[in-house]
């Protein structure tokens, strides 16, 4: 899509021109609802998120001025929805784990299921891929967007600092952080299966 | 010759090309020499790779059609409210003490009636029997639209608001008029009373009524809200609907401020660059000078929540609206505010704590993050500050078509 298109476009959707919206987004549909599909870690879940970015970016399309590129900024709206809803969930789900349940006889360890392979996550055909994404899941939210933006989506320094609002500076160090984390717990598993994965 | 430590630092940069030449050289000469670094951009760059490899996923086949659905449905509501452009609050606002002074009206004009009732029949002898009755209901049907639904409830509970703090207002000028009743020596108290009240009944018969004004009211109390429910306090009916004026398009803008006088000048002339001013009151009324003139006879410590030192009215074209709402965000940055801000500011202060209390349990008080979230509570709290201790000018703002 040509710069002058696109301005073009975002003026019409401006003026509430739902066809004019529909074509803005056609090119970054996909990103978006993979985005959140690690962010979350769930099919559906990611499909609503989709929706609802979306829904979101026309409500609030007048406000877009164009200091960024359109796609940017509907990334930047992803990112926003994909971390407010994993702070919900966390909210949701204050639980200690180390509390143990009281029965009739006798206190039991309270058992928590792994929620990151999901079902969905078993599409992952390959093992590997599918530890991988795991890790991934486990992440602190601010280093799991660092990985999904730079080493899963592949966005430049400069478009994470965009999407995530925060200098590039910070996002250097985020993105170092973020991957030494990623590494730890790797290996961890590591331990855990014989499948030499890291080297 | 950098030591370990610092290359660790730079590997991920180094992978990503994020490093000046010089800084790259350095790095690679020291990996040459160093085999756990080696081994450590060796490791960072396998973790990317799988990353880069994990499969991404298709849309579901009706993604486009369901997200099509919906955003038709938001457009729609999107034309609907170009008509009533609103903020929120400022609304709120509105449609709370326009029911608060249909209630006072009708409050006043009821006793009233029941007076002369009373009167009538200890006079002649004749009773005069109420001749139908009269159901009030509050319509909030203009800004019930389902999209929204908080901002009908909350109207509701407004309204209910008043409601009660008026029943309590009718026992006493109830009371009152007993006293009256049954002790001449207070008559002309009494005739004070009618003679205000008669003032309001003629004012309210130019807003908007269905109730006749022959009519006694019937002795029961309905409350009509939006949701069907209905309550009851068995005490007496009041009338309520509203009229046409409330579909004029009005945006209310609060700017809080803290030199009063030089304020109101300051935000007329940016107004005044936008816009026409309608009409302006700095009676120190709450929210207008008709809910002042309708509290006399009433309870004087009756007060509007939408207090407003200075009102003024403009009327402005879309295009001017949106220009003025800019300039008063850019060039006015932390000197005026638009009272939407304060809802947001809070929502964002909530936020801001709960990370940083994350932090603080997480005994990460030495980061980057955690001072930032500091000094942005910070500015947060001296903001609301601001917002709650200063003055109020409100700008009520007419949408016109061009």
């Amino acid at each position: 899509m040509s710069i002058s298109n696109e301005k073009d476009l975002v003026e019409r959707a401006k003026s509430g021109d739902l066809e004019a919206f529909e074509q803005l987004i056609i090119g970054c549909q996909k990103k978006v609802f993979n985005i959140a599909f690690r962010m979350v870690g769930n099919y559906d879940d990611a499909n609503e998120l989709a929706q609802e970015v979306f829904i979101k970016a026309f409500r609030s399309i007048k406000n877009f001025k164009g200091d960024s590129s359109f796609s940017t900024w509907i990334y930047r709206i992803t990112a926003n929805v994909c971390l407010d809803e994993l702070r919900k969930r966390k909210n949701r789900t204050i639980v200690s784990l180390d509390q143990d349940i009281e029965l009739n006889d006798g206190d039991v360890k309270r058992q928590m299921p792994d929620n990151a392979p999901t079902p969905d996550m078993e599409a992952e055909s390959n093992e590997v891929k599918s530890i991988v994404n795991e890790s991934i899941q486990q992440l602190p939210d601010d280093y799991k967007s660092m990985i999904i933006l730079r080493d899963i989506q592949g966005f430049s320094y400069d478009e994470i600092s965009k999407i995530v609002n925060c200098p590039e500076g910070t996002v250097k160090s985020r993105i170092n952080r973020a991957r030494q984390a990623l590494k730890k717990i790797l290996q961890a598993k590591k331990e855990l299966f014989d499948d030499e994965f890291v080297k | 010759m950098k030591n370990c430590e610092e290359i660790l630092e730079l590997l991920s940069l180094y992978i990503d090309n994020e490093l000046d030449d010089a800084t790259a050289k350095a790095v690679e000469k020291h990996i040459e020499l160093c085999s756990s670094c080696k081994t450590e951009l060796e490791q960072l760059r396998e973790i990317i790779k799988m990353c880069n490899e994990l499969d991404e996923v298709e849309l579901p086949e009706d993604f486009n059609e369901v997200l099509h659905e919906k955003l038709k449905l938001e457009q729609k509501n999107m034309n609907e409210n170009k008509k009533i452009i609103y903020m929120r609050n400022s609304l709120m606002r509105t449609v709370a003490s326009v029911a608060a002074i249909f209630i006072l009206i009708f409050a006043v004009r009821g006793f009233m009636y029941k007076g002369i009732t009373t009167k009538n029949t200890n006079s002649s002898g004749t009773e005069i029997e109420p001749t139908g009755d009269v159901v009030y209901n509050t319509d909030i049907k203009a800004f019930d639209k389902e999209k929204d639904d908080v901002l009908s409830i909350e109207a509701a509970d407004e309204t209910q608001m008043y409601t009660y703090e008026m029943s309590e207002e009718i026992v006493r000028s109830a009371e009152l008029y007993n006293s009256d009743e049954t002790d001449s020596q207070n008559n002309s108290n009494e005739n004070k009373f009618n003679v205000e009240s008669d003032k309001n009944v003629s004012a309210a018969s130019g807003a908007t009524s269905t109730a006749d004004q022959k009519n006694a009211p019937d002795e029961t109390v309905m409350f009509k809200f939006s949701d069907g429910t209905e309550t009851s306090d068995g005490t007496y009916s009041l009338a309520m609907q509203f009229g046409e004026e409330l579909e004029v398009p009005v945006i209310g803008l609060t700017a809080y401020s803290s030199d009063f006088e030089t304020d109101i000048l300051k935000i007329n002339e940016i107004a005044g660059k936008f816009g026409t001013k309608i009409k302006e009151d700095d009676t120190n009324a709450s929210g207008s000078n008709m809910a002042k003139d309708l509290l006399v006879g009433g309870n004087p410590e009756f007060t509007l929540t939408n207090k407003a030192d200075y009102v003024v009215s403009y009327s402005m074209d879309k295009l001017n609206y949106d220009k003025f709402i800019k300039e008063i965000k850019d060039k006015y940055k932390g000197k005026y505010y638009i009272v939407n801000n304060e809802e947001e500011l809070n929502k964002r202060l909530k936020d801001v704590e709960g990370r940083i209390i994350e932090l603080e349990n997480s005994k990460k008080t030495n980061t980057d993050e955690y001072k930032s979230l500091m000094q942005e509570k910070e500015n947060i709290l001296n903001q609301l500050n601001s917002i709650n201790s200063s003055s109020k000018i409100r700008v009520n703002i007419t949408i016109v078509d061009n």
